[in-house]
């Protein structure tokens, strides 16, 4: 704990420290069933069950000390914390949080309610009580795996991951969606496969449609505040993660998810692939940056597929709630436009936004120039973090000849580019970060 | 991802269990009544709310009402094979609850059935820790 506590995280962030606090007071409480334990007044029997309730708790709060691992200065860059902080602080989540990356392809926000049960701890040590209330539950744990660390664009699914923090915020109303198609979709494969419905039934669906629900919000979140970028950055994390139609009982297909935020980004006019199309040429469609993505086969195939790696049950409710997922879909990124227009309006990544920093950024950072700020007569505006993203995937995508950079001969021409180019953006960010707090200093 | 605790290995519960069961049998826990009486009644009152999910055609319950739906599905996970009508036993738990925290006379014959409710589960929680393989060296890591 020592040497936890004397480590640098990442922009002095405090969310680390916290977790540590409430660590210490969980040891310290167990130490406190142990001196209880040792006591001669106390009855056998019960200081029994106090040295059992010290491992428990000791064991307890040596799996939590493992969660921080991955959260120190270095894994993580320390440039990119303060933005993605104001994009927690832009989306109005209050929780308590620390970043953390992870060596695998995976980006995670973990919410963690542990103040459900250590509220009822007997005899909680001082400590404990101070730590518990110190923190803005559910506590928060926003995952990076390493690989993207690589290549900034591929951040913008951080906005994906934060939308998972606001998701109760944006809900499906009562009545918005027309169930009958799934309910009949899910008779029929339970009849063509002699099973019956059962308790395990229903929780499987509500489960499964509570957790797609989620999914779609997250996107919608991460589309709004990043924009194409988010696209972008989504289809590469399909193409690393693989996982075959990204289907299961926790996710939507990625397919469908990629299809309903590219009609969304095609909305409106001009819309982002309008402006992005006209800037860089590159039309974007389904599968830009995302070829290899598995199509869905037929629903026979599909529950088959499923059945390999899920319950019956389960892999039956995943078929059947593709008959309404993109209905649900569509109420749920209308209600987040809404959720955020009204509450995080500044933070909404419009196709104007986007038109603005390609027009003002993409040439120079090909001329090896970061993008810092943005100039309009004597008005001086520091480059946000989604269009220092969505400038990056541009010039990934359709500029990369042009960055100027040369790596050891015989080597792939394209990585010293692309580390070139994150290097630049990186550098965008930390000064972007500097501009803008120094316009906020009073 | 939500993360708690695992159920079994979930102390605050086991507490709030052990606690309640001795306040109920008129037993002195040694912790402070309130804070007893309103942990348990949380626990039991989300859980009773879950029990909504078992409605008929409800596919949106766990959508709006996650947490309530994770608490009864824990009762389920663990009653539903030994306890019979649990919606039903759970609206009771809430109301004797309610009203020993608010002193009211309760029949003891509902007394001990909140007690066996909450008997059956710590019991439960306890065996499946009890089963639960030990940490294998392998699983512990020294960084």
């Amino acid at each position: 704990m020592t040497r936890l506590r004397g480590v640098v995280y990442p922009g002095h962030h405090r969310g680390p420290e916290k977790w540590l606090d409430v660590i210490s007071g969980m040891l310290d409480t167990a130490l406190g069933y142990l001196a209880a334990a040792g006591n001669p007044a106390t009855l056998d029997a019960d200081a029994s069950k106090r040295i059992i309730d010290a491992e428990m708790l000791g064991s307890e709060a040596y799996k939590l000390l493992r969660e921080l691992d991955g959260a120190d200065a270095d894994q993580i860059p320390h440039q990119i914390v303060k933005p993605f902080q104001r994009w927690v602080d832009g989306l109005g989540i209050t929780n308590t949080i620390f970043f953390r990356a992870d060596h695998v392809a995976n980006y995670e926000l973990a919410r963690f309610y542990l103040d459900r049960s250590l509220n009822n701890l007997d005899d909680p040590a001082p400590s404990l009580t101070a730590a518990l209330q110190a923190v803005k539950w559910p506590f928060m744990r926003l995952t990076l795996p390493s690989q993207a660390l690589g290549m900034l664009p591929h951040f913008a699914i951080v906005g994906h991951e934060l939308g998972h923090a606001i998701q109760d915020k944006i809900q499906l109303p009562p009545g918005s969606v027309d169930f009958a198609p799934f309910h009949a979709a899910l008779d029929a494969r339970y009849a063509a496969e002699g099973m019956t419905k059962s308790r395990e039934t229903m929780f499987a669906a509500q489960a499964i449609l509570a957790s797609w629900a989620q999914e779609f919000v997250s996107d919608a979140v991460g589309l709004l505040v990043a924009g194409p970028a988010f696209f972008f950055a989504l289809g590469g994390f399909f193409e690393i993660a693989g996982g075959g139609y990204g289907i299961s009982p926790s996710h939507p297909p990625s397919e469908l998810r990629r299809k309903l935020i590219l009609a969304k980004l095609s909305a409106g006019s001009p819309s982002h692939c309008d402006v992005f199309e006209a800037i860089t040429g590159l039309k974007i469609e389904e599968d830009t940056n995302s070829p290899h993505v598995a199509l869905l086969p037929d629903d026979d195939t599909l529950f088959a597929s499923l059945k390999v790696k899920h319950s019956a049950e389960h892999s039956a409710v995943c078929v059947a709630m593709l008959h309404v997922a993109e209905q649900v879909a569509h109420v749920l990124f209308t209600e987040a436009e809404t959720v955020l227009n009204r509450d995080s309006a500044a933070m909404l990544y419009g196709a104007d936004r986007l038109e603005a920093d390609l027009n003002y950024h993409l040439k120079p950072l090909c001329e090896l120039i970061p993008p810092i700020e943005r100039r309009d007569g004597e008005r001086v505006e520091a480059t946000a973090l989604a269009g220092n993203l969505n400038v990056g995937w541009a010039a990934l995508l359709t500029k990369l000849d042009e960055i100027r950079a040369e790596g050891p001969p015989g080597g792939d021409p394209d990585t010293p580019k692309m580390e070139k180019l994150h290097e630049l953006l990186l550098k965008g960010v930390e000064l972007a970060e500097a501009r803008m707090t120094w316009d906020e200093c009073p | 991802m939500r993360f708690g605790m695992e159920p079994s290995r979930d102390l605050g519960l086991q507490h709030a269990l052990r606690n309640g069961i001795a306040l109920l049998d008129g037993r002195d826990t040694g912790q402070d009544r309130g804070r007893v009486l309103d942990g348990l009644l949380e626990i039991v009152t989300e859980a009773d709310r879950g029990s909504g999910a078992l409605q008929e055609h409800s596919l949106t319950f766990a959508l709006s009402e996650r947490s309530a739906f994770e608490r009864y599905s824990l009762f389920d996970r663990y009653l539903s094979g030994s306890v019979a009508d649990l919606p039903h036993r759970l609206a009771e738990a809430r109301d004797v609850l309610q009203r020993v925290g608010q002193d009211e006379a309760v029949p003891p014959v509902q007394t001990a059935s909140v007690e066996d409710l909450l008997a059956r589960l710590l019991s439960a929680l306890e065996r499946d820790r009890n089963l639960t393989p030990l940490a294998t060296v392998r699983d512990v890591h020294y960084n």
